[in-house]
């Protein structure tokens, strides 16, 4: 059954349900309609057949027919508005949930998008959402409709005759135990049907997506005859589920019959004492389907309940996880605004930093000055930090060792929002919104104005390839730019740092080749940035390290050589070494951070 | 296969179960109707109350009770027999399936990708599942329901059942119509759904940039539209849910009216008796339960139409006769350790409509004249021979690499293996002498030792685990495996992703060593592995493979000195050969490109991974 423990994770659930009272409440004002008109119509049939078939009286019988028209429909209005506002109400709270965890997700920290697969977090905001909208919604309307019902016929009947009553009731333990064993046989039988229907899947995607290594090493017959084995098991389970499931709804529907049978062989005797009257032997006989279906039922929405309690948990971790600036102590925003207008410095002042408590550092001890107009690059193998710097510039990270000063004033202490329109950045293994171009590079911005769009994309030479494009500013980018070349997709990266204006521009290059055209003017494009503006850059290519003031070679999370490009190759060292190799990634055992 | 071959053919797979299920469909519908004339009989015995009653009346009861048991047992049997061939059917679909994939060549894998396979497994199999199974169920239970009710209703009072069967049948017209609807807007909610995945997908991994330039409001916006969207479509499905289908089970209910009066009617005329409108009241739902499931019966029927057209776009694709054909064990030891003679080899892509399915590398998409991925190359691989191919991103090696494996479809008469021509060969025997390592080694989330015998199981000798760790040894892997927690049993992850790019590829050698092979391809797989490892790796190479061929491609020149020949290719051209010092004199290309990795050059990257994936 439902556990109470359980019940606390309905919490957000009820309260944002909370907010449409009024609909819930029109709906459950249909219930005592419902259960009246539900027992109303056989108690009419006893009337008709007691009170006039059997005394062979026709006067006053098209009216008792009217009567259960009447009835007829009030019971079909009662249930029908029963089931919509209530419905309505869940589906409202459903929906209401999934907005208000997208703004929610958008607040989170880049720690929880670290720990928690996008997958994941897509199946919270949909499987888990529809699974309450139909489980949970579901499950309990009827369930809680079924229950009443079922009780008031059986209360009905009782009061009309009890003897008769029992009878009936006496089938109910063995038919509630025999649903009871064989819902649970069969919840095991699930869990062996899911999990071997996605290993067949997962193996049959596997083979699919390999399917060139598969021809390529004859490994037909070999794959085939494994993908077989997992087929058969698959089948070998959901025959067993078959045999169940028959049985289940066969006895269920049988059993009727047989208590119908019953009835007929009770009511023998009494009738001829006069204790049962004929109309209620008959009315009972035609309420029956009313009790056993909803016994069939009940445990196999108990268990759909039981279900939606894991989307609830999942749903409600999501609600708890701390938002990113959560318990931080920052400054007011109104202070910092004129100290923050304009970049002047970004100091690290032996910075080191780790992920968490369990893992390595994977910065130690990092020192650097950026004043406003200069240009600093960052190289090293991946994995040796460059990014994390960059991160914690940004705040994507905040729990640093050591201090970090932006104009002076301690980044940990300064509101993200304070700080953001200072920086730029310039990806280039950029993320394209499925928007037209002039969206991806104003960013929907409003302050960017048309003009100021075309500018952008003439400084960094992307105006040419963008007025090619059918549709020019307006052309519709798909699928994150996969019309788009990873040159061009560079290209809308840094007209989008251009057009938002930022005073530091943080460039962070890809390793992926582009076609030599593109690189030419990528090249040309980063050449009069680092003329131009300030500017710290995760570079790869050897023209970027060259233009730049000051180069930090870093490997394992440190700063291992500091200078200019020709004062790096006369040391001779680590950097002339990467250099030397240039051509050549140790991706053995490095992995990007 | 036509359409109605195919249904037939699925459908004999479970002959004798159809065939018993139909006798027990029958039997059950027979007892349903069967079963209300006892009860009419006991009831009127009840009614009349004669002197020899009890007997008669216990007779009755019995009957009703014998028969009701009677009526679990058939009807348990009806429904295994009648659904199981659905299951058993979606297994040898899915087998069927798996079986032409796995020989369909890539030309057809390129425009099914496997996502949209899954997807059509996933979803239309269960599509023809539900045809086979309770489609066939459905449509028995109606027949005999629809032929059995009536005669026996008919068999009290016809006038009564003309009467009675009206409200049933409006209400089913609206039923029908609700149904349809519905249909329509379920498809319509799954498209809603898919954008709103889509969407979220979408903006969830843009979320640092949407955080960063506070785009989130405007990402809120864009949710909520498609939420609202959902919402409103799910509303509309749960009217009719509410309001539309119940108006069957209502309609039963006004039919009872009906029989009520018009039956109480009769009986006060003498024409009827109370037990038999208790008859008819149960024929009535016995008429309604089916007449819902013909409301579904058409869906059923719909919904496997399409699923069938779908499997059969699969299903209909010809595998290629000649890869059918298997060589005997005779004519294929004649072809080992043949001679790989390539002949005036040009290969273009096919064009396709599709722009961003264009298969050139990454500059294909730039220039329009790049057409002819490989031009007139010729040159042959003498049994033995160690060949080199210098070149390039984009110079054609990988194309060539494909053309030689019969991985892209080639012309007759530009690829032999001895003397067949490879488009004579099946695919299956070619590849059983020439092996190819590809650029991006394909792992399988198995066990390391499971990854390196992967493709041996066709081989009479199974190899020894000696023979495993010898091949990891030559691929260099035999340290790091000894690192690992559970040794060459360690399970590497989907795609292999618990290994690194280098590992990988060192994998992927150590795989295709293990078995016999006349010809091995290296593909540009050395790319990921540092100098040392790769001399390393080369040197037991070539140790271990002793006598048979060897093709490497690379874009080091380093990979590439020790080859017996060395084809530098520029633009699906060869535009040298030589061994390493007859090129350092005679090819200027090659001399430059040997100089410029001694050095290093101005456009060169500091850290480049593999070069662009191929495919």
């Amino acid at each position: 059954m439902i556990k109470t423990h359980d019940m606390h994770y309905l919490k957000h659930f009820y309260l944002y349900a909370k907010n449409y009272k009024k609909t819930s409440y029109l709906g459950m004002a249909m219930m005592p309609l419902s259960v009246a008109s539900n027992l109303l119509f056989p108690w009419l049939v006893i009337q008709v057949i007691d009170t006039k078939l059997m005394l062979g009286q026709l006067d006053g019988l098209y009216k008792l027919l009217f009567w259960m028209i009447i009835v007829l429909i009030i019971n079909y209005l009662a249930d029908s508005f029963y089931s919509y506002f209530l419905r309505k109400t869940g589906q409202l709270t459903v929906f209401e949930m999934r907005s208000e965890l997208f703004r929610r997700i958008l607040k989170l920290p880049r720690t929880y998008f670290d720990k928690t697969p996008t997958g994941v977090t897509l199946t919270r905001l949909t499987s888990d959402l529809e699974s309450i909208g139909e489980s949970f919604v579901l499950g309990v309307l009827s369930l809680v409709k079924d229950t009443i019902n079922t009780v008031a016929v059986l209360l009905f009947m009782f009061v009309i005759n009890w003897q008769l009553t029992l009878v009936v009731l006496v089938v109910f333990p063995p038919i509630l135990y025999l649903t009871y064993y064989v819902r649970n046989k069969l919840r095991s039988l699930y869990l062996i049907t899911r999990s071997t229907l996605a290993k067949g899947t997962g193996f049959l995607q596997e083979c699919l997506l390999g399917v060139k290594t598969v021809q390529l090493y004859g490994a037909e017959q070999e794959v085939e005859d494994q993908y077989r084995a997992h087929t058969s098991a698959f089948l070998k389970a959901q025959l067993k589920t078959n045999k169940y499931d028959a049985a289940l709804f066969s006895i269920i529907t049988g059993i009727t019959s047989i208590t119908i049978g019953l009835i007929i062989w009770y009511g023998a005797e009494n009738i001829q004492k006069g204790a049962v009257s004929l109309g209620v032997l008959i009315a009972f006989i035609n309420t029956l389907e009313k009790i056993f279906i909803p016994l069939r039922d009940f445990t196999s929405q108990i268990a759909s309940i039981q279900r939606s309690f894991a989307a609830f948990e999942h749903i409600e971790e999501l609600f708890i996880e701390p938002l990113e600036e959560d318990g931080r102590l920052l400054l007011p925003p109104h202070d910092l605004k004129e100290r923050l207008s304009t970049f002047d410095s970004l100091q690290f002042d032996t910075v080191s930093f780790r992920y968490n408590e369990q893992t390595p550092y994977v910065l130690k001890d990092v020192s650097f000055t950026l004043n406003k107009g200069e240009q600093l690059a960052m190289v090293g193998t991946t994995g040796s930090g460059k990014s994390t710097i960059m991160r914690l510039m940004n705040k994507v990270y905040m729990d640093y060792e050591g201090s970090i000063l932006l104009n002076g004033i301690e980044l940990s202490l300064i509101p993200k929002a304070s700080m953001l329109h200072l920086f730029s950045l310039m990806q280039q293994d950029a993320f394209l919104f499925e928007e037209n171009v002039h969206f991806n590079i104003s960013l929907g911005n409003n302050d960017v104005r048309d003009q100021a769009v075309i500018d952008a994309a003439h400084y960094v030479y992307a105006h040419n390839f963008i007025v090619e494009l059918p549709g020019q500013y307006e052309f519709q980018l798909t699928n994150n730019g996969e019309n788009f070349s990873a040159g061009q997709t560079q290209l809308i990266s840094f007209a989008r740092a251009i057009a938002q204006g930022g005073q530091v521009v943080m460039l962070d290059e890809a390793t992926s080749s582009v076609d030599s055209i593109t690189e030419e003017l990528i090249q040309k494009a980063i050449g009069k940035l680092f003329k131009e503006k300030t500017v710290i850059a995760i570079a790869h290519r050897l023209s970027t390290i060259r233009n730049a003031d000051q180069i930090l070679v870093l490997a394992d999370g440190k700063v291992v050589e500091r200078g200019n490009h020709k004062m790096l190759l006369a040391i001779g060292g680590v950097y002339a070494g990467l250099l030397q190799d240039s051509n050549y990634v140790d991706g053995d055992t490095l992995t990007e951070i | 296969m036509t359409k109605p071959q195919f249904i037939w053919y699925y459908f004999l797979l479970n002959k004798y179960s159809y065939l018993f299920a139909v006798v027990c469909i029958f039997i059950v519908n027979w007892l349903l109707v069967e079963i209300p004339r006892y009860i009419q009989q006991a009831i009127d015995f009840l009614n009349m109350a004669p002197d020899d009653a009890p007997d008669l009346l216990a007779e009755n009861v019995q009957a009703v009770i014998v028969l009701s048991l009677a009526m679990i047992f058939v009807r348990i049997l009806s429904r295994m027999y009648a659904l199981n061939p659905g299951r058993i059917t979606e297994m040898a679909l899915k087998n069927d399936l798996f079986y032409r994939l796995n020989r369909l060549p890539q030309t057809f894998h390129n425009r099914y990708p496997s996502g949209k396979l899954i997807s059509i497994i996933n979803n239309d199999l269960s599509g023809i599942r539900v045809f086979y199974s309770l489609g066939f169920l459905h449509v028995f239970n109606i027949l005999f329901a629809f032929s059995l009710t009536p005669l026996w209703m008919w068999q009290i009072s016809p006038k009564l059942t003309l009467y009675s069967v009206i409200p049933i049948i409006i209400g089913f017209l609206f039923f029908r119509i609700g149904f349809r609807q519905l249909r329509q807007l379920q498809a319509q909610r799954l498209t809603r759904l898919q954008d709103l995945s889509e969407q979220l997908m979408h903006y969830l991994s843009g979320i640092d940039l949407i955080k960063n330039q506070k785009m989130g409001p405007w990402a809120s916006q864009k949710i909520e539209d498609v939420n609202q969207k959902l919402f409103i479509c799910t509303m509309q499905i749960t009217q009719i849910q509410t309001f539309v289908l119940p108006v069957i089970e209502y309609a039963n209910h006004l039919m009872k009216v009906l029989i009520l009066g018009l039956g109480g009617y009769y009986v006060l005329q003498s024409d009827l008796t109370i037990g038999e409108i208790t008859a008819f009241l149960s024929y009535s739902v016995l008429l309604a339960v089916p007449l819902m499931s013909l409301g579904r019966i058409l869906t059923v029927y719909q919904m496997g139409m399409v699923s069938i057209d779908s499997i059969q776009t699969v299903l209909n694709n010809p595998i290629y006769d000649q890869d059918m054909i298997m060589l005997g064990v005779p004519q294929k030891r004649q072809l080992e350790k043949s001679t790989l003679k390539v002949v005036d080899l040009s290969y273009r892509y096919p064009t396709t409509n599709d722009n961003k399915n264009n298969p050139t590398n990454s500059e294909g998409t730039m220039d329009p004249d790049h057409k002819w991925a490989l031009k007139n190359i010729n040159f042959t691989i003498e049994p033995g021979k160690k060949i080199g191919i210098l070149g390039s991103i984009g110079s054609g090696k990988s194309t060539l690499v494909n053309c030689l494996n019969h991985h892209l479809d080639v012309t007759p008469g530009q690829v032999f293996w001895g003397d067949k021509d490879i488009t004579q060969l099946s695919r299956k025997d070619l590849r059983s002498f020439v092996r190819t390592i590809t650029q991006n080694a394909y792992l399988f989330s198995d066990s390391i030792e499971k990854n390196v015998r992967f493709g041996s199981a066709k081989f009479s000798v199974i190899p020894s685990i000696e023979q495993v760790n010898q091949v990891l040894h030559i691929s260099q892997l035999s340290d790091d495996i000894r690192s690992f927690h559970n040794q060459e049993k360690t399970i590497v992850g989907e795609k292999g992703i618990t290994l690194s790019g280098g590992q990988k590829q060192r994998l992927s050698i150590a795989r295709a060593l293990l078995t016999q092979s006349d010809l091995i391809i290296m593909d540009n797989v050395l790319s990921a592995v540092d100098y040392e490892t790769e001399r390393n790796i080369l040197k037991a190479v070539f140790r271990h493979i002793n006598e048979k061929s060897l093709l490497v491609v690379s874009h080091r020149i380093s990979t590439l000195e020790n080859m017996d020949e060395i084809l530098v290719m520029e633009q699906g051209q060869i535009i040298a050969r030589g061994t390493h010092s007859q090129l350092l004199a005679s090819s200027p290309y090659y001399r430059q490109t040997w100089e410029l990795q001694q050095h290093n050059s101005p456009t060169q990257y500091l850290d480049t991974g593999t070069e662009g994936a191929d495919l």
